[in-house]
C-alpha cells in the first residue's frame, strides 16, 4: 500500500490530479478524524480536513521520501488544527449544536443503545476538548491513529521523551476532569493487570 | 498523589505498550503494595478503554471531490489574477511611457522658445508628482495595504495621470504665454 501511495505521490508531483485524488481518498478518514477530534465539531473538521489536503497539494515538492507519508499528512493536519484552535480564542462551539450522532446512526441499534453510545462519545469528546492543543494531538494520534511514540514524535517534530511526557500529562488532565462517578471512569472488574 | 508521580508515568507508558519488561514488573510490584496507586491504575485503565473504544469519525460522502474542486478553483484563481494584474500594469506603463515621450517632445519644442519657463515648469511638475505620491501612499495606508501587483498598477496609473495633467497644464500655460506675447497669432 505504501509503495502504491508513493507512486501516486510521484504522479501528483508531476501534476496528475487523478493521482492526488487517490491520495485524498486514502487519507481522508485519518485526516478528518484527527480534525474532528482536535476541533470537536463536524463542520469545522470538514473544512480543516479540506484545508489540510490543499496545503498538502501545495507542499508536495517539500515531501521527503524518508519520512512516513501518513506522519507527514497528519503533521500538516495537526499543525493546521492547532493554528485554528489558537485563532478561536475561547469561542468554543457546543457539541449539542452539531449533528454528529446522525453520522453514526445505524438502523440495527435501538434508541437506548444509540443514546448511551452518543452520551459516551460526547463525554470522550468533551474531555478531549478540555485538553490543551499540545496535549490533545499526541492523545488523538495515540488512541485513534494507533501511532507509536516514535511515530507521534515524527509527526509532531518532538523527541520521544517529550511525547511520553505529554501523553502522561494529557492522561493526568483527563483523569483530573473525569469525576470518579462518571461512566468513563468505571472499570469492569478483573482488569487490573499491567499489559 | 505527588508521591506516586513516578508510577503514573509508568502507568502511562504501560497503557501505550511502551514500558520495558523491567518497568512493567516494577509497576506491578508497587500496585500490589499501594492501594492508592491501585485505585488510580483502575481509573486510568477505565479511561483508556473508553478512549480506545471511541469511534473513528468519517467525512461526508463526496469529500474527495470537494477537495479536488477546491484545488482546481485555487489553481484557476491566481492565474486569472496574475494575468489581469500583469496586463493592467503593462497597459498603464505603456500609456505612461507614450505620454512621457510626448511631454518630453513638447517640452523640447516649447523650451527652445521659452527657456526661463521650462525651469519653473520642471520644479512645478516635481512638486505635483511629490504631492500626488504623498496622497497615494496615504490612501494605501488608509486601505490597510495592498499587494505588489496593485501597488505597481497604482504607480503606473499615477505616472499616467501626472503626465496627462502636466501636458494639459503645459498647453494652458504655453497658450496663455503666447497670448500675452502675440495675441493675434493665437487667435
Amino acid at each position: 500500500m505504501e509503495d502504491q501511495e508513493f507512486l501516486w505521490l510521484e504522479q501528483a508531483r508531476r501534476g496528475d490530479q487523478a493521482a492526488f485524488s487517490r491520495l485524498v481518498g486514502a487519507y481522508q478518514g485519518p485526516v478528518y478524524n484527527l480534525c474532528y477530534r482536535m476541533l470537536g465539531n463536524a463542520p469545522e473538521a470538514e473544512d480543516a480536513a479540506q484545508e489540510t489536503f490543499l496545503r498538502m497539494y501545495t507542499k508536495l515538492h517539500t515531501y521527503q521520501p524518508e519520512r512516513k507519508l501518513s506522519s507527514w499528512v497528519l503533521s500538516i493536519a495537526s499543525h493546521y488544527c492547532i493554528d485554528r484552535l489558537r485563532r478561536r480564542r475561547g469561542q468554543w462551539l457546543s457539541l449539542d449544536e452539531e449533528p454528529v450522532a446522525a453520522t453514526l446512526a445505524s438502523p440495527n441499534r435501538g434508541p437506548e443503545d444509540l443514546a448511551l453510545r452518543s452520551e459516551s462519545r460526547d463525554e470522550v469528546q468533551r474531555l478531549v476538548d478540555m485538553l490543551q492543543p499540545a496535549y490533545r494531538v499526541p492523545l488523538i494520534l495515540r488512541y485513534w491513529h494507533d501511532l507509536s511514540y516514535a511515530e507521534i514524535a515524527e509527526a509532531m517534530g518532538l523527541t520521544v521523551q517529550a511525547v511520553k511526557s505529554r501523553l502522561h500529562r494529557a492522561r493526568l488532565q483527563v483523569i483530573e476532569k473525569t469525576p470518579a462517578s462518571s461512566a468513563l471512569a468505571m472499570a469492569p472488574a478483573g482488569v487490573l493487570g499491567v499489559r | 498523589m505527588t508521591m506516586h508521580a513516578e508510577y503514573t508515568m509508568l502507568m502511562s507508558a504501560a497503557l501505550d505498550d511502551e514500558a520495558t519488561p523491567a518497568e512493567q514488573q516494577h509497576l506491578r510490584d508497587h500496585l500490589r503494595t499501594c492501594a492508592e496507586c491501585a485505585g488510580v491504575w483502575e481509573r486510568w485503565q477505565a479511561v483508556d478503554r473508553r478512549l480506545d473504544a471511541a469511534p473513528l469519525m468519517l467525512p461526508s460522502l463526496g469529500f474527495a471531490d470537494t477537495v479536488m474542486a477546491r484545488i482546481a478553483a485555487q489553481a484557476r484563481k491566481p492565474q486569472r489574477a496574475r494575468w489581469l494584474n500583469s496586463r493592467l500594469v503593462v497597459v498603464l506603463l505603456a500609456a505612461g511611457l507614450v505620454l512621457a515621450l510626448a511631454l518630453t517632445g513638447l517640452l523640447l519644442y516649447w523650451g527652445a522658445q521659452n527657456p526661463a519657463q521650462v525651469t519653473n515648469l520642471f520644479f512645478a511638475a516635481l512638486r505635483g508628482v511629490g504631492t500626488a505620491t504623498w496622497i497615494f501612499l496615504g490612501f494605501l495606508r488608509l486601505m490597510g495595504g495592498v499587494g505588489a501587483p496593485a501597488l505597481a498598477a497604482g504607480v503606473g496609473l499615477l505616472a499616467t495621470l501626472t503626465c496627462v495633467f502636466s501636458i494639459l497644464w503645459l498647453w494652458v500655460v504655453g497658450r496663455g504665454h503666447a497670448m500675452m506675447t502675440d495675441p493675434v497669432a493665437v487667435s
